[in-house]
């Protein structure tokens, strides 16, 4: 018995304990069938991952915008002066991780190969670095700080076990201001 | 205690500083949430379970911080810095540090 055929074997055995529309979806005769099939359908729930997420990333945008109008009067600021009439302050951040769908990752790895500017990367990147920023003024806001000072962005890859994501994370220290 | 991540504490007066405190914690999410991320990695965007994950982990590398400051006998850690790097699959490291500094009484309180 050759390797194809004892995959085959195994595999089918495997999906024998499966309900019925499972065994339909995915079960095959041959090696080159289960292949097929199994290929078509990761590329169905590839291109169906990927319209969600375009139609998802859109919302977000739109979503930010507002939230960032409702945030304009919080000052922002690299500095680390405080001002004379600053009453207190605190160390306040926001983060967010963020991942691509799966099937943009596959198309990354490809785009990896010639390498270049990874515009889908930049994007993700710049959102998820948004959203921290956006996270950090709501916190501001929330806890009654008008001005947020030294403003840093940090961030770092996260390894899950199945997939990989960025963590963006924005955090300063806000001041609140005597009045 | 107050942390700030500037050199100062906004109204109040530094009397002494204490030296350098960290806190840091290594984190993973358990199995069931792998498998939530992995579902929502099928369509991208926020990952929240990690999120909260990195939240958690934040503040508890933060309140360990605290903690190193409050033996050394600081009132507050100024100048504090937050990292992350990923150990493993499904595992991270949130560290914070920063200085201890010893504060005069406060003038107006």
């Amino acid at each position: 018995m050759n390797i194809a055929d004892k995959f085959l074997n195994d595999y089918q055995r495997a999906l024998s304990r499966a309900p019925e529309w499972v065994q339909d979806l995915l079960g095959g005769t041959s090696v080159w069938d289960v292949i097929g099939t199994n290929g078509l359908q990761t590329i169905a729930i590839g291109v169906v991952g990927w319209t969600i997420a375009t139609l998802f990333e859109r919302q977000h945008l739109k979503q930010m915008g507002m939230r960032e109008q409702l945030l304009h009067d919080i000052k922002v600021s690299t500095n680390k002066e405080a001002g004379a009439d600053a009453e207190s302050g605190i160390m306040i951040y926001g983060s967010v991780v963020v991942a691509h769908d799966f099937f943009r990752t596959l198309v990354i790895q490809f785009r990896k190969l010639i390498g270049g500017n990874i515009k889908a990367y930049e994007r993700l990147v710049a959102r998820g670095r948004r959203e921290a920023f956006i996270r950090l003024r709501e916190d501001a806001r929330l806890r009654g700080f008008d001005k947020i000072i030294n403003v840093r962005f940090a961030g770092s890859h996260v390894a899950g076990r199945f997939i990989s994501a960025v963590e963006m994370v924005a955090y300063g220290t806000g001041i609140k201001t005597r009045q | 205690m107050i942390i700030t991540n500037i050199e100062k504490i906004p109204g109040r007066t530094i009397k002494a500083e204490l030296g350098i405190v960290q806190g840091s914690t290594v984190r993973g999410k358990h199995i069931g949430k792998d498998i939530a991320a992995f579902f929502k990695g099928i369509v991208g965007g926020e990952i929240k379970g990690y999120s909260d994950l990195l939240v958690e982990g934040r503040e508890e590398a933060i309140a360990r911080m605290q903690e190193d400051g409050k033996k050394a006998g600081a009132d507050a850690v100024v100048n504090v810095r937050i990292t992350t790097s990923s150990i493993t699959g499904g595992a991270v490291e949130l560290m914070a540090y920063g200085t201890a500094v010893k504060l005069a009484a406060a003038e107006n309180a």
